[in-house]
């Protein structure tokens, strides 16, 4: 039952690709500007600029060129860059390791960040570093990403001279050098993540700690700190679960603004690039690679809800 | 105990990574030089290619020109010693500089010379420098000797030195083609790469055979670029940057008071344009673009707009302070007239007009705002529209009867022809004038300078007083580098970016 439940999921989320496919093809076709003056410069020559046209089969029907990207994408050919002319594939394998590395330092980053003002507030509920607490994370909460990236540049890098403005990051940087470059960026997605389930934990756990079983185990002369880690807390996380998996969505937009920010060599950036460039199979690639994340993400979410709610089980079978 | 043990590790954890950051992250003696955009796949090291700001640096660290021009437009030696010509101007001799060596050891020779301006014409390889060179003729490039190159050009060109200076005609050695180029490029420059590879940074070593005595005096150049003006300025505060090229006026004002920093200004610069059709209503009345011209108040424009980092300019693409200039004086702001004129043309309660302008380049929005208020003043009334910065250039650009536009700054023949003659490539204003045209050829044959200079002022009367550009200032070109930093100093030309002195105590 669950695997068709799951496997319907998995259907329609194949489906929606496959729109997204067409609806990226079609937005780069009607992206404002002209493909070949783009590539070739503002003061290129129309003859070197319909040598190009030629060259893309941007003369040919729209409908066509879709069909016969979307056989080779199948295939696994996604072809050749258009500003440097090598190979999609080349280029996209080591900007998706770096931004999982990135993503991976931020999900690290995340967890305490998410967990340990929680805990502290539904220790001291309503006491002033509760209310403390709740006023930083509702402010950071309203702090917009970007803003939020310079802000801690500011702070880290130019009051207090520690970390590097620019997180570049190249195949001779070594441990210590990926540990600066990751920081910065890795600690603002982790911030924009966090306060959300910050606050939603906190709520969480203040219902939970009230409940049967934990003033059971504070009867039986448990610790605090065991009834709060192994009584408590496991129960409060499950809901905020939800929230997590949506995270993992934000993050597949949030490192696109955060990686500009910080110059990181990563997927969001190369995407960004592609776009400014007019170099048009690589925006398809990159935005196609990009809905799937977000796609997947999502399906893990649902899929999440639906594994750890059994009521929805029911309801949609 | 057990309390203890996690802060502590953490702040182990902290100082192991912060603690091995000293102030200037100095891993290496390398330059770091940090422009204002880096592609990450749009990367050439071949001169015909020169699209970007990141390519522009690159290219100038391994390349060099035969000539290379000052701030005021005009020509310096570089690979070439000196020139001349016949009386006509159409047979020149370049006399090259004896000595220099390319990367890979060989000699620098006119054989390279005649190799690299034939790239240059050859349409298969689409440079950007084909159609202002177009009065070459490939057939006519002779290798004189070795150090001689003789040049017999289709027509007369008196300023062929300075149409040499372009970005696109850095000398490449003999037989170099784009693809041995992109693995291993090969200049005369002062710095040079074993291998050339795409990467967010692009790192050369020092040239040992470089032909300045003494320079480069670094052993090697990192360039790279930070799209992001906050971060940009972060790395040279924080000292992990050497020098900024290109600063905006924004980032030249924060840091302009910082005394770990020295901002640089060049004298002139890009000229800023607010262009009019001037077939198209309402500006087809030479009243209504006499109006619109003396609504502005140019040195307003350079304080307000431009942050004081610039100079006013007289509705010319000649600065005020050059030898070349019409007039020295600032035309003044006359709002009254503005109205008569107006009142003349047809419009006596006024006027509205749409103007394009985008944040493609950063000083051009507060120009639209700030001369919205000006023309405000008079009864006009602009619209201003913000087009996407991506396109603007191919949507917006040459094809809105008014707009906003940047032109690098430039010597004056190319700068008056380049969008004003009725058949120039990039017709800004729709401004077709065969008096105009004639005025512009007659001075490209007149070889006497000061004559020449003459009708180029004409030149610029008429385009002033009848066309329809509005150039209410110059921004200057700025760069910034640390305290103890020297050798590098803006251009008003942004092409010519001599890294070759450029050191860091």
């Amino acid at each position: 039952m669950i695997l068709r439940l799951v496997g319907l999921r998995l259907f329609t989320a194949a489906l929606t690709l496959l729109c997204v496919s067409a609806i990226v093809f079609m937005a780069v076709e009607i992206l404002p500007g002209d493909v070949a003056s783009n590539v070739l410069g503002q003061f290129s020559s129309e003859t070197a600029r319909a040598a190009l046209r030629e060259q893309l089969h941007l003369d040919e029907p729209a409908i066509e060129r879709y069909f016969l990207w979307l056989g080779n994408v199948l295939r696994g050919n996604l072809g050749i860059a258009l500003s440097s002319r090598r190979p999609i594939a080349d280029i996209l394998w080591p900007r998706i390791t770096n931004t999982l590395i990135l993503s991976a330092a931020a999900v690290a980053i995340y967890i305490p960040l998410a967990l340990f003002p929680a805990v502290v507030q539904a220790v001291n509920r309503n006491r002033s570093v509760d209310h403390l607490i709740s006023v930083i994370t509702l402010l950071l909460a309203s702090i917009p990403d970007f803003l939020l990236a310079l802000l801690l540049l500011i702070i880290f890098v130019v009051f207090l001279p520690l970390l590097p403005a620019v997180s570049i990051v190249t195949p001779s940087t070594d441990l210590v050098g990926w540990l600066k470059a990751l920081i910065l960026p890795a600690l603002t997605l982790a911030i924009v993540m966090a306060v959300y389930a910050a606050r939603m934990l906190r709520d969480n756990l203040i219902d939970v700690l009230e409940a049967q079983h934990v003033l059971m185990a504070r009867l039986r002369g448990l610790p605090e700190r065991r009834v709060m880690w192994i009584h408590a807390l496991p129960n409060a996380i499950v809901p905020t679960l939800n929230v997590t998996a949506l995270n993992f969505t934000y993050l597949a937009g949030g490192v696109v603004i955060v990686e500009k920010v910080f110059g990181f060599p990563g997927f969001g950036s190369l995407m960004i690039d592609a776009i400014r460039f007019r170099d048009v199979p690589l925006v398809e690639i990159t935005v196609l690679i990009a809905s799937c994340v977000y796609i997947l993400a999502n399906l893990l979410a649902d899929l999440a809800a639906i594994l750890l709610i059994p009521k929805l089980r029911q309801e949609r079978a | 105990m057990r309390k203890w043990l996690n802060p502590a590790i953490m702040i182990l954890l902290a100082a192991a990574v912060f603690g091995t950051v000293p102030a200037r992250a100095q891993s290496d003696n390398c330059l770091k030089v940090v422009g204002t955009d880096w592609a990450s796949e749009q990367q050439s090291v071949d001169p015909l290619i020169n699209n970007n700001v990141a390519d522009l640096m690159r290219l100038t660290t391994i390349y060099e020109k035969l000539v290379e021009l000052d701030n005021g437009y005009q020509p310096i030696p570089v690979l070439a010693e000196s020139w001349e010509s016949d009386a006509a101007g159409s047979v020149w001799t370049f006399h090259l500089r004896k000595g220099v060596k390319w990367h890979d050891g060989r000699d620098f020779t006119a054989k390279d010379v005649v190799w690299t301006l034939k790239r240059v014409l050859d349409p298969k390889l689409e440079s950007g420098a084909a159609a202002t060179l177009s009065m070459l003729d490939p057939d006519k490039l002779e290798a004189v000797d070795n150090h001689t190159v003789r040049i017999t050009t289709k027509s007369p060109t008196v300023e062929l030195p300075i149409l040499l200076s372009s970005k696109y005609t850095a000398m490449v050695p003999d037989g170099m083609n784009r693809e041995t180029m992109q693995k291993k490029p090969v200049g005369t420059g002062p710095y040079m790469v074993d291998e050339f590879v795409t990467g967010p940074k692009f790192v050369a070593k020092r040239n040992p055979n470089y032909w300045k005595s003494g320079l480069p005096k670094a052993p090697c150049i990192e360039l790279s670029g930070i799209t992001e003006s906050v971060a940009r300025v972060a790395a040279l505060q924080s000292g992990q940057a050497d020098l900024l090229i290109f600063l905006e006026p924004s980032a030249t004002a924060t840091l302009k008071n910082d005394p770990r920093v020295k901002v640089m200004n060049s004298p002139g610069g890009s000229v800023m344009t607010l262009s009019m059709w001037v077939d198209t209503p309402p500006f087809d009345k030479q009243q209504v673009r006499q109006a619109m011209k003396l609504v502005v108040d140019r040195k307003k424009m350079v304080e307000a707009a431009l942050l004081g980092i610039g100079a006013p300019g007289n509705d010319n693409p000649v600065p005020p302070n050059s030898p070349d200039a019409y007039r020295t004086d600032i035309i003044p702001r006359d709002v009254e007239k503005a109205k008569q004129l107006l009142k003349e043309a047809g419009h006596p309660d006024g006027l509205s007009v749409d103007l394009y302008t985008s944040e493609s380049i950063s000083t051009m929005v507060p120009i639209a705002q700030l001369y919205q208020q000006m023309a405000a003043d008079a009864g006009i009334k602009v619209n201003i529209i913000m087009s996407p910065a991506d396109s603007y250039w191919n949507e917006i650009w040459l094809k809105r009867p008014f707009i906003t536009s940047t032109w690098g700054g430039r010597p004056t023949a190319e700068a008056l022809s380049i969008a004003y003659l009725t058949k120039a490539q990039f017709p800004e204003t729709h401004w077709y004038r065969k008096d105009y045209d004639a005025l512009i050829v007659k001075a490209n044959g007149t070889v006497d300078p000061a004559e020449r200079r003459k009708i180029f002022q004409q030149a610029q009367k008429l385009l002033a007083e009848e066309g329809g550009v509005i150039v209410p200032a110059f921004a200057s070109v700025s760069a910034a580098m640390r305290k103890d930093c020297s050798g590098y100093e803006p251009n008003n030309n942004v092409n010519n970016n001599d890294f070759s002195g450029f050191h860091c105590e």
